[in-house]
């Protein structure tokens, strides 16, 4: 992830830029966006043989509620929204499912499924702090690789389309989707930049012209389509039989939303990355928030009879490249979006874009995602044991879905929930993370009251430690000061929460190449250590309030300070060594 | 925490024994505080058998010398050695509250 440049921003995450600008640049995003916004749903219609009415409906819903949702991620409501510019728009993770299931039980089923797996994002969201241990990075990228893989017939299918009038073996389907897909890839690889933004565009443009000398664009629906009104189709409402086919569905599509969740979960924590001017550590309630977004987003979507929707990694792209991180533009970009739900013409030109063109666009889609896919493995750190968990997870679920893993000796049921090699691999990739969790868990762990009188336990809880991993005294007294500046911040902030009872903190301790990790896990609070840490100026000031923070940060060689809505967590790493 | 208190030529001498942390500072805070209420105006802290000192034991230490300076008198701590004198000097705590190697010395300063 790009990091801002202290000097490089033009407007920060809160600042307000002129209206017209915010506007401006609002409706470039959505330009950009616009067409993986209406695509997916397109293709997943097509795919599953749904007629062009229900396209139209699906499109509508899609743009209504991925503006709704961007107006959200920029003004929040209450826990709902990052506060963050981050737009939202119909994920392509779940092109795959939502195939399946429209083909089994049209939009309604579809519908069903969305809102009843949007249900689980909120509970992800609210127990993030613990999940966020199982459901790694490294789990969420193996899966995203797998959807890529899943993708994979969907996007030749494609591309080997052709209308009914054309010659299926002549030369216009390969030719429209070769010259979409090089001149997409030529601009991803040789240019830098804004360009590099609009290549996906441009290259279906190209593509688009191309065909069209082929007679593979027929215009008839776009001159048909009405500049403003409303989708030819009615809402399609929801399947409410809850029988075999959405059982059978239903596990694949919890899988994609948590996948979805976590994918929104790095956003969340990449755009806090490029929208303030100088460092701050990350802001989870502002995750959490940008979480629940896409959780409403998803249960809309359901409900309205779309596509989920997802946060668009291309909003922090576009952070790094225009500077303008003001939440302001996310709210023009949403509004725009919404006004162009009701403008049947513009999603009448891209229902004409030839299916082979469509193709080499989504084949540029799931390279893109595969590479996000390989990107959130690496965050989780490319270790011996992630490599394990990553590769043994990615092959299983290949062997699953492509049905050479004992195909024979499966009941029915077994293959009704493997043979998705999303839901197998991230299974694999579940268990495996949860046996390391197991393995790396802490060592020791003690639970202390909020108060002063806790002291003497805690610093007998650190003595102990200090002599069974072998240090010296020297080392020890380091130990104990670390712990017991953490230990004074959090029962302060716990005063400050003026709680009846404050609640317990629990301190778990672990060894590791010669250091000791302590995680201090509390209640709430409203300030961050990491950010008071910070902002200490170099020369000390010799106040009591600054003396802590100074020690702290001191024998401490790494602090980390996580604040959800529900708990805090305080990772202080000392040293057995001295500083020098 | 055990505390011994000498005088030395109008001098207050308290000798604090073991870890000055956030259970043990109050204690020196208020046997110091006592002292200043009953007119002492000058008050070497000798830190020398102190092995440990948290914020919460500067705090104390700051608590007096600040009562001191309102009352026209003096605190001067000395003897500090390892972690200790590790905290006072990276705190900025040895800028502003005066300090000698060793009781003789702090003395000195005072007389």
């Amino acid at each position: 992830v790009p990091q801002s440049d202290d000097s490089a921003l033009r407007y920060e995450v809160g600042d307000r830029p002129p209206h017209l600008l915010a506007a401006a640049l609002g409706f470039q995003i959505v330009v950009l966006i616009l067409a993986g916004i209406i695509l997916i749903p397109i293709i997943v219609l097509k795919s599953a043989g749904a007629s062009p009415e229900v396209t139209t409906w699906a499109i509508f819903a899609a743009l209504l509620v991925s503006g709704l949702t961007t107006i959200l991620q920029g003004r929040p409501l209450g826990p709902i929204g990052s506060g963050f510019p981050l737009f939202m728009g119909t994920s392509g993770a779940f092109i795959a499912v939502s195939t399946q299931a429209v083909k089994e039980g049209g939009l309604p089923l579809l519908a069903t499924l969305v809102v009843v797996s949007s249900l689980i994002q909120f509970l992800f969201s609210a127990r993030l702090s613990l999940l966020r241990k199982v459901i790694t990075p490294t789990v969420g990228g193996t899966v995203i690789m797998l959807i890529a893989v899943a993708i994979f017939p969907i996007c030749f299918r494609l591309i080997g389309s052709v209308p009914a009038h054309i010659d299926p073996s002549s030369a216009a389907g390969p030719v429209s989707a070769g010259v979409t897909f090089f001149v997409i890839l030529g601009i991803s690889l040789l240019s830098a930049g804004q360009l590099r933004l609009w290549g996906p565009l441009i290259g279906t443009v190209v593509g688009t012209l191309v065909a069209s000398y082929f007679g593979l664009v027929d215009l008839a629906r776009v001159h048909a389509a009405a500049w403003i009104g409303l989708p030819s189709a009615a809402w399609p409402g929801l399947d409410l039989s809850f029988d075999q086919r959405l059982w059978g569905l239903l596990p694949a599509f919890l899988i994609v939303t948590i996948v979805g969740a976590i994918e929104t979960y790095g956003d969340g924590i990449a755009i806090q990355r490029v929208s303030v001017r100088s460092r701050r550590p990350v802001d989870f309630k502002a995750v959490q928030g940008a979480v629940n977004a896409d959780g409403v987003g998803n249960l809309l979507s359901g409900l309205a009879g779309t596509l989920p929707n997802t946060t668009y990694a291309t909003s922090i792209s576009v952070v790094v490249l225009t500077r303008v991180a003001a939440t302001r533009v996310a709210v023009y970009g949403g509004l725009l979006m919404m006004v162009f739900a009701f403008l049947p013409k513009i999603s009448a030109v891209l229902q004409a874009i030839p299916d082979a063109v469509v193709g080499a666009y989504v084949l540029i889609l799931l390279v893109l995602l595969f590479a996000q896919g390989l990107s959130m493995v690496s965050e989780g750190g490319l270790t011996y044991e992630n490599g394990i968990v990553v590769c043994l997870s990615f092959w299983l679920g290949m062997g699953f879905q492509n049905q050479l893993v004992f195909p024979d000796h499966l009941p029915q049921w077994a293959h009704t929930l493997l043979d998705s090699g999303m839901t197998s691999g991230s299974f694999v990739a579940v268990l495996l993370t949860l046996v390391l969790a197991i393995k790396n868990r802490s060592q020791d762990r003690v639970t202390l009251q909020a108060s002063v009188a806790a002291i003497p336990e805690l610093q007998t809880f650190l003595a102990r430690l200090a002599t069974t991993v072998g240090w010296d005294k020297t080392a020890s007294d380091r130990l104990q000061l670390a712990g017991e500046e953490a230990l004074l911040f959090l029962i302060d902030k716990e005063e400050q929460a003026s709680r009846t009872r404050p609640t317990p903190i629990r301190l778990s301790a672990r060894e590791s190449a010669g250091q000791l990790e302590l995680e201090f896990l509390s209640g709430p609070g409203a300030e961050n250590i990491e950010n008071l840490v910070s902002e200490l100026g170099e020369k000390p000031r010799a106040t009591e309030q600054e003396a802590g923070l100074r020690v702290l940060s001191h024998f401490a060689t790494a602090l980390r300070h996580e604040q959800f809505h529900d708990r805090n967590y305080l990772l202080v790493v000392v040293d057995s060594r001295p500083l020098s | 925490m055990e505390i011994e208190e000498t005088q030395s030529g109008g001098v207050l001498i308290l000798r604090p024994q073991g870890r000055l942390d956030a259970v043990s500072a109050p204690r020196l805070q208020e046997s110091a505080l006592g002292h200043l209420d009953a007119g002492t105006k000058s008050l070497v802290l000798d830190l020398e058998n102190v092995d440990y000192v948290s914020s919460a034991g500067l705090r104390a230490v700051l608590v007096a010398a600040k009562r001191l300076q309102e009352m026209g008198g003096k605190l001067v701590v000395c003897s500090l050695r390892g972690i200790v004198q590790e905290v006072f000097a990276m705190s900025g705590f040895d800028q502003i509250i005066e300090s000698a190697p060793d009781q003789a010395a702090a003395l000195d300063m005072l007389s």
